[in-house]
């Protein structure tokens, strides 16, 4: 049994559209911050390292979204591997999370109409933040 | 077959004969623990799940339902004419992969 009790977080934006919901979590005692990306059949929650990371996440989806060029941007950390947001130049409306350093990956694809829905998802929640 | 994939089997095979629920440690993931939990809800609902406290990754894995674009998931995930031409929407067949260490040996789980 750990002797650290567990962090106490509070809801400071959230989005949700029909296939994603977002939530940006802040601990109550110090200045971590989480998002937790959910879908109906997987669930991705990994640590920030400021507030302004979830503006930057809709930029480079509108920025990249429609071009055929690879790009990445590193979004925050799962455990002690950077959470990577990435752009594939060979579709144009298809990007990846990826939470991956060396040995044990875990990656997500998002594209098309689950794309458009994702970027919806954190508009509303970078609107919430800024409320 | 080994130990763990016997219990992986076992779980998966007593899924078919109710609903409770059980979980076991399969392997790790950046130093966290990766669980297959299988649900007492639903007879056919499993997780895969990596969590050790803050951040966390689970999938869902249940049977086939319908599907109102491809009759089930997983009949057409990538259709021709969406193949080599950037322009279209995509489609990838891949859409979610895990890879965790098992022992000495690293597991990969890859689907839709």
């Amino acid at each position: 049994m750990s002797a650290t009790p567990p962090k106490q977080y509070t809801a400071a934006a959230v989005g949700k559209t029909s296939r994603f919901e977002v939530e940006i979590d802040a601990a109550v005692d110090d200045s971590d911050i989480q998002m937790s990306i959910g879908t109906r059949t997987w669930t991705f929650r990994f640590a920030l390292s400021a507030r302004t990371d979830v503006a930057r996440i809709l930029s480079f989806l509108r920025e990249h979204t429609g071009r055929l060029e690879f790009s990445e941007i590193v979004v925050g950390s799962f455990h002690d591997a950077p959470v990577r947001l990435i752009k594939d130049d060979e579709f144009a409306d298809r990007f990846w999370f990826r939470a991956y350093g060396g040995g044990p990956m875990v990656e997500f694809v998002l594209a098309a109409d689950d794309l458009t829905e994702f970027t919806d998802t954190v508009a509303q929640a970078v609107q919430d933040l800024q409320n | 077959m080994s130990t763990l994939m016997w219990r992986v089997y076992s779980l998966f095979y007593e899924s078919t004969l109710g609903s409770w629920s059980s979980e076991i440690v399969v392997g790790s993931f950046h130093d966290v623990p990766v669980r297959l939990i299988k649900d007492d809800e639903f007879a056919d609902r499993f997780w895969f799940r990596a969590y050790g406290g803050g951040p966390m990754v689970e999938f869902v894995l249940r049977s086939r339902r319908p599907h109102r674009n491809y009759g089930y998931e997983g009949s057409n995930p990538f259709p021709r004419s969406n193949f080599f031409n950037p322009h279209k929407s995509s489609k990838p067949a891949i859409r979610r992969v895990l890879t965790f260490q098992r022992l000495s040996t690293a597991s990969g789980i890859r689907g839709r």
